[in-house]
């Protein structure tokens, strides 16, 4: 995922390295098939690596008949999508009009001198070669010179601007979209996974951007161009201006439809690029599984399948690119001859000057290229509009966790958790039913029950990662919905069941949401209250030591520690282990339990499958089928002799006498 | 063990360049005839490109200026079929040479993802599966470009520059003097612009991907970060990496934007010279009009190919190291592998004897993990390991199933030496369960049949009950046919875990091992669980890792590992009489 990412700045990068807007010049000097390639190569293709970055862009957007890159220019500008978080993209170019007004000056003067140029050489051709008049030439050459360097300072400085507004522009809607995203609640990060959230964030919003700057001034332009050219074909010799209006459709036509060819294999193309990331994903990372199984040549066939699939997309691409590519470049020259032919005979008949034709040869020169890029863009545009509506649905989904309009915000938090009759749905399935209890501060909760039934999804009620659907939770006597997320969540420190740790050192992971003030004392003291701290002790730079994405590098109780004393390191009233300890070994297990009961005033819920890890506590709830099953401390639910009991006896494999010798006690 | 975080550079070998890029081509050179093919269309589009200003000339000067009409139609229409000509050919040129790219890419991916099959654990320990995945898909894309590129654009490219210098020379030697005048300033300085841009666009990458990463991680662990409220705190770094990733952007635009400029410069400085140079020195009656024409369409036709040969150079210093990476993994030996000699291992009954084994990982050679360890496991029995973390309990069953070669001693399964049959046929008839269940994306039936395809439907379903997994299964919206993934949202841990046991009971191991494989499973579960397996290992030996003294319990003998060996081996009641370490471990857990 990461890596398909990456591409697209590499895919994106090329573009800006490459040509930037002297695509234009490519096209201008004409006759470059090659150079038109390598436009395409480095741009639409390098064929996978953008279809890698932008998965599934165009699908949903088919691309009508006829393109109008002015529509939907306009379209994209005043767009909202219902969304009224994220602000139209006209919000964020308003902010840089004076820039826009800059580069398009720059756009202008360059476009006008480059008119200029012809009208020179038409001089030079008819007056200083056809009649001699050498003292002009002087003056006329300069012009020339003069132009060239006039439109290197203008070209710099729109290219330049265009470059500097997009970038900005990007900048600041990431920023936005950022914040609004991170905000959202927990049930939004289960419908879009993490992929999806990266592709908006950062492969769409460069679509974007890239319009909001250069895409969007080079479709200008080239408008700019056309028109411009065509006006003075016509003052030259209207005439032969047919020409030029006979092929220069033809071009635009066969550029579309290539565009329109391409689209399709793409969106094949990053479609299988997927499958045959996914392939290969699992294979490595269930290396162990495939080895286990002996089953290598089975995953080598899988993989060879969807290889051989991605050979034949990418030779399908190569074919549509054959088929139209060489037809541009045909049309192209043979407009430019055409011109030249036609003109030839006009010349002969003394309705034109030599001079004239000249000129008009290098305004047809100039106006190829408009015509060739018009598929692309067109197509880039469109995907940069797809990418914008995805942008704008993704950011008109509302948090599903609502601050309330008046908090109630308790100065101290002392730490007393009430559920009353707590009831939890989701997607139509009952998740909890009916959970009632009080943990009083400085107490402990635990809780057991079996897989999937519902410990996890207390936590997260606590937490309001999800609202309850029935009954309410209280904090201090307050409802949670009543206090502002922020302080609810400081509140409580949670060691979740699936650690995660951030790529940073591990004296910042355990900082987590401290990162500045806290202190390497309590850092140290979170660790060792952990177990943690001898094998940090013995990293390679101790905390300093980075740790990798998912912890690479520790094993599965190294990582466990350290998110153990990330949870303590935060010194919250209210600390939860859900299931926290079962990758550590007993004796590391003891301890930190030890730890935790004698650390801190606060009160505790401990989730776990060991009778152990929550026979202390001072209730301890047993769920099943979403309810709360048996209910006690530990002597009390021994005598119940329910399930808690057969666990209990299972686990301690207590021999007879030894029960009776030492009698039902927990310590 | 060398730990690879994805924050640190990959460690490869040093390679000289040539040799590296003399394989790459290697893998082209066979298509030898294609090839050729290539070069010869290439040759006539380019010639065709190189005549096109010839062509407008003599138009111009020949027919034009002196008022050949018949001439001029036979040069358009020669012109025409030229032109249809050059369409043909790059069409030609463009098919071929995309399927010889295509066809080394799919080549050198299948080896490399063949190689990477048949690769240790030492390998896949050493690094994180997202920068072995790179290589297989990234890295290999990025080839693409460098070779069709060599042929269809440096190649060209270095022509044309000498065969719009010979044109020119040829033509009228001064006025190509005096228009060629430019090229050295255009070409050093693209070479200048190439050169800083490169470095500020690598930076920019960097940044890039530093922007990826974060966004990624920190999406990735939201839940931590709502839950340490840490919101403020990671707005703060993406808006320095945002920040970080425009700035550098711009700081390679200013450079790289020169570029245009420069174009435009030459251009003028070019047309400038090539008039009035032209005019004043050589005389205009001595050149026509369409030579003029001609000649600034030559020059124009300069500055692609330099500044196509300018950046090739950092395109190759690019792609090679992708293509190091690449030959990196291909030049890994597997240290696991089958013996020239081996033979497939027979079916086995489950005796497994370790006779003086010690073990070190290759990497640290003078630690000794185990050392001269010896027992004997009867057909059929249960062997619990225990002992604190990191004592050795995992190598041992690593070591039985040959994830990795000991270092000395021997390994006997029913009498036969595991390194002298084949690794196919030996892991086929061990069943490993690891703390961390992997499922692959597919149905439920799928994952369950995975060791064994030809599974019958009463099979699979006597598998998942046996385990206990088919009342949860049937109760998933689609029973058997329920998606899963390999994070698989749906299902909790517990679950994942019964649907691997699932898994391995179909596949009928003769030798079973598992490896912490119930901790995430609540005891309720697990004693169901166990009482399935206890049904079906009846005739199967088995090794069980486990925390819980509960799970440990019911095995034959019980074997305590610390200090690199076996330090006490006896049924539970033996060793607790014994009152040695396992006493202790029991007696403080017991405590708890």
């Amino acid at each position: 995922m990461t890596n398909a990412a990456v591409c697209t700045g590499c895919g994106f990068l090329f573009r800006k390295t490459g040509f930037s807007i002297s695509v234009k010049k490519v096209f201008q000097c004409g006759f470059s098939l090659k150079t038109y390639e390598s436009v395409k190569k480095t741009n639409t293709a390098a064929g996978t690596e953008r279809a890698e970055s932008q998965k599934a862009v165009r699908r949903f957007f088919s691309v009508p008949g006829g393109q109008s890159v002015i529509p939907i220019v306009c379209w994209m500008l005043y767009l909202k999508e219902g969304g009224e978080k994220m602000k139209p993209l006209l919000h964020y170019m308003r902010r840089y009009w004076h820039l826009y007004l800059l580069g398009f000056a720059g756009m202008a003067v360059s476009v006008g001198l480059d008119m200029m140029a012809p009208q020179i050489t038409r001089k030079i051709i008819d007056h200083v070669i056809g009649d001699g008049q050498t003292q002009l030439l002087f003056s006329l050459v300069l012009g020339l010179l003069g132009i060239g360097i006039g439109r290197a300072v203008f070209q710099y400085i729109k290219e330049f601007t265009y470059d500097y507004i997009g970038v900005t522009v990007g900048r600041d809607m990431r920023g936005d979209l950022f914040e609004k995203l991170q905000g959202m609640s927990v049930d939004f990060f289960d419908r879009h996974n993490t992929g999806e959230v990266m592709t908006r964030v950062k492969d769409d919003i460069d679509k974007v951007w890239s319009v909001a700057g250069f895409l969007g001034i080079l479709a200008v332009e080239a408008a700019v161009e056309t028109i411009m050219v065509l006006f003075f074909m016509i003052r030259l010799n209207p005439l032969l201006t047919l020409v030029p209006l006979i092929f220069l459709p033809m071009i635009g036509i066969c550029a579309v439809r290539m565009e329109q060819g391409l689209g399709k294999v793409y969106d094949q193309i990053s479609e299988e690029t997927a499958a045959l990331n996914t392939v290969a994903q699992e294979n490595l990372a269930g290396v162990r599984t495939v080895k286990a199984f002996a089953k290598e040549e089975y995953e080598i066939r899988k993989f060879g399948k969807h290889n051989r699939k991605f050979y034949e997309l990418n030779m399908k691409q190569a074919r549509i690119l054959a088929d139209h590519q060489p037809v541009i470049s045909f049309l192209g020259k043979s407009l430019l001859l055409g011109v030249v032919v036609a003109g030839g005979f006009l010349v002969m008949r003394g309705s034109m000057s030599l001079g004239d034709l000249g000129a008009f040869a290098e305004y047809a020169n100039n106006v190829i290229w408009p015509m060739e890029i018009l598929g692309w863009l067109s197509n880039d545009i469109a995907s940069a509009f797809a990418s914008w509506r995805k942008i704008c649905l993704i950011s008109s989904e509302e948090s599903q966790i609502k601050e309330d309009d008046s908090p109630v915000s308790p100065k101290e938090v002392k730490g007393e958790v009430r559920f009353e009759k707590v009831g939890f749905e989701r997607e139509g399935y009952e998740i909890l039913k009916d959970i009632s209890f009080t943990l009083k501060p400085g107490k402990t909760l635990g809780v057991m029950g079996m897989t999937g039934s519902g410990k996890t999804t207390l936590v997260q009620l606590l937490q309001r990662f999800y609202d309850v659907t029935e009954g309410r939770i209280l904090l201090d006597g307050i409802d949670i919905r009543q206090i502002p997320l922020k302080q609810l969540r400081s509140s409580v420190a949670v060691v979740m069941q699936d650690v995660f740790l951030f790529s940073d050192t591990v004296s910042q992971n355990i900082r987590t949401g401290r990162k500045k003030h806290l202190p390497l004392e309590k850092v140290e003291w979170a660790a060792r209250a952990a177990g943690g701290h001898g094998f940090i002790e013995r990293l390679s730079k101790q905390y300093d030591t980075l740790i990798g994405e998912r912890g690479v590098g520790l094993s599965g109780g190294q990582k466990q520690r350290i998110s153990i004393a990330r949870a303590i390191a935060k010194e919250a009233p209210i600390l939860i282990l859900d299931d926290a300890t079962s990758a550590l070994d007993m004796e590391t297990e003891g301890l930190v339990q030890k730890n935790i009961k004698e650390i801190g005033k606060g009160s505790k819920i401990i989730i776990g499958h060991r009778v152990s890890a929550v026979c202390h506590a001072d209730e301890i709830l047993i769920l099943r089928d979403r309810r709360i099953a048996e209910r006690g401390t530990h002597e009390e639910l021994l005598r119940k002799k329910g399930e808690y009991y057969r666990t209990w006896r299972v686990q301690s494999g207590l021999l007879e006498e030894k029960i009776k010798r030492e009698g039902e006690k927990c310590q | 063990m060398s730990v690879n975080a994805i924050n640190q550079d990959e460690l490869q070998r040093e390679v000289p360049k040539r040799e590296t890029l003399a394989r790459l081509y290697r893998y082209m050179f066979r298509y030898k005839k294609t090839l050729a093919a290539v070069l010869a269309l290439v040759t006539v589009t380019l010639a065709v490109s190189l005549a096109t200003p010839l062509l407008i000339e003599k138009a111009v000067d020949g027919y034009v200026a002196e008022g050949n009409e018949k001439g001029l139609l036979a040069l358009g229409t020669a012109g025409f079929v030229l032109f249809l000509i050059f369409m043909a050919g790059t069409r030609g040129r463009m098919l071929l040479m995309e399927k010889v790219t295509n066809r080394v890419l799919l080549t050198i991916r299948q080896e490399l993802y063949i190689h990477i099959q048949s690769l240790d654990f030492h390998f896949f320990d050493s690094r994180p599966t997202g920068k072995i995945l790179a290589r297989v898909v990234g890295d290999v894309n990025s080839l693409k470009e460098m070779y069709s590129d060599s042929v269809t654009k440096l190649l060209p490219d270095l022509l044309t520059v000498i065969g719009v210098a010979v044109i020119m020379l040829v033509k009228n030697w001064r006025l190509a003097l005096a228009a060629l005048l430019t090229v050295p300033f255009l070409a050093g300085g693209m070479m200048m612009i190439q050169g800083r841009a490169h470095r500020l666009w690598q930076i920019h990458r960097k940044k890039n991907s530093n922007l990826n990463a974060f966004i990624h991680e920190n999406f990735s662990g939201i839940r931590i970060v709502q839950s340490f409220a840490a919101e403020p705190e990671t707005s703060g770094e993406f808006q320095a990496c945002n920040e970080a990733y425009r700035a550098s952007f711009i700081e390679a635009v200013r450079i790289a934007d020169l570029f245009s400029g420069l174009v435009e410069i030459t251009w003028g400085a070019g047309g400038f010279l090539l008039y009035y140079i032209g005019i004043r020195v050589i005389g205009a009656e001595q050149i026509g009009v369409g030579t003029f024409m001609a000649f600034s369409t030559y020059l124009a036709m300069f500055w692609s190919p330099v500044r196509n040969l300018a950046s090739f150079y950092n395109k190759i210093i690019t792609n090679l190291s992708a293509a190091e990476r690449i030959f990196d993994i291909l030049d890994t030996p597997p240290e696991i592998g089958d013996q020239e000699a081996a033979y497939p291992l027979p079916e086995v009954k489950g005796e497994v004897q370790f006779s003086h084994v010690s073990f070190a990982y290759t990497d640290e050679p003078d630690r000794m993990v185990l050392e001269d360890v010896s027992f004997r496991v009867n057909p059929g029995e249960t062997i619990a390991l225990v002992g604190p973390t990191g004592a050795g309990k995992t190598t041992i069953v690593n070591l039985i199933s040959r994830f990795y070669d000991i270092t000395s001693g021997e390994i006997r399964i029913d009498g036969h030496e595991i390194r002298q049959v084949t690794l196919d046929s030996l892991r086929r008839q061990m069943g490993i369960m690891t703390q961390d269940t992997f499922l692959f994306t597919g149905t439920v039936r799928e994952n369950i049949c995975y060791g064994r395809p030809d599974a019958s439907e009463e099979e699979m379903v006597e598998a998942a009950k046996a385990v206990n997994a088919h009342d949860f299964i049937m109760k998933l919206e689609n029973g058997y046919e329920t998606q899963v993934s390999e994070r698989g949202g749906q299902l909790s841990i517990g679950q994942r875990q019964l649907l691997a046991f699932a898994r391995t009971m179909v596949s009928d191991p003769k030798v079973l091992i598992l490896d912490e494989a119930t901790s995430s499973i609540d005891t309720h579960t697990e004693i169901m669980v166990q009482k399935g397996i206890q049904k079906l290992l009846e005739n199967r030996t088995s090794f069980v890792i486990a925390h819980r003294l509960s799970t440990i319990r019911g095995a034959d003998r019980i074997f305590y590992i610390d200090k690199k060996g076996i330090q006490e081996s006896g049924s539970h009641q033996e060793l607790m009489e014994k009152k040695g370490a396992y006493y202790r471990l029991y007696q403080k857990q017991y405590e708890q």
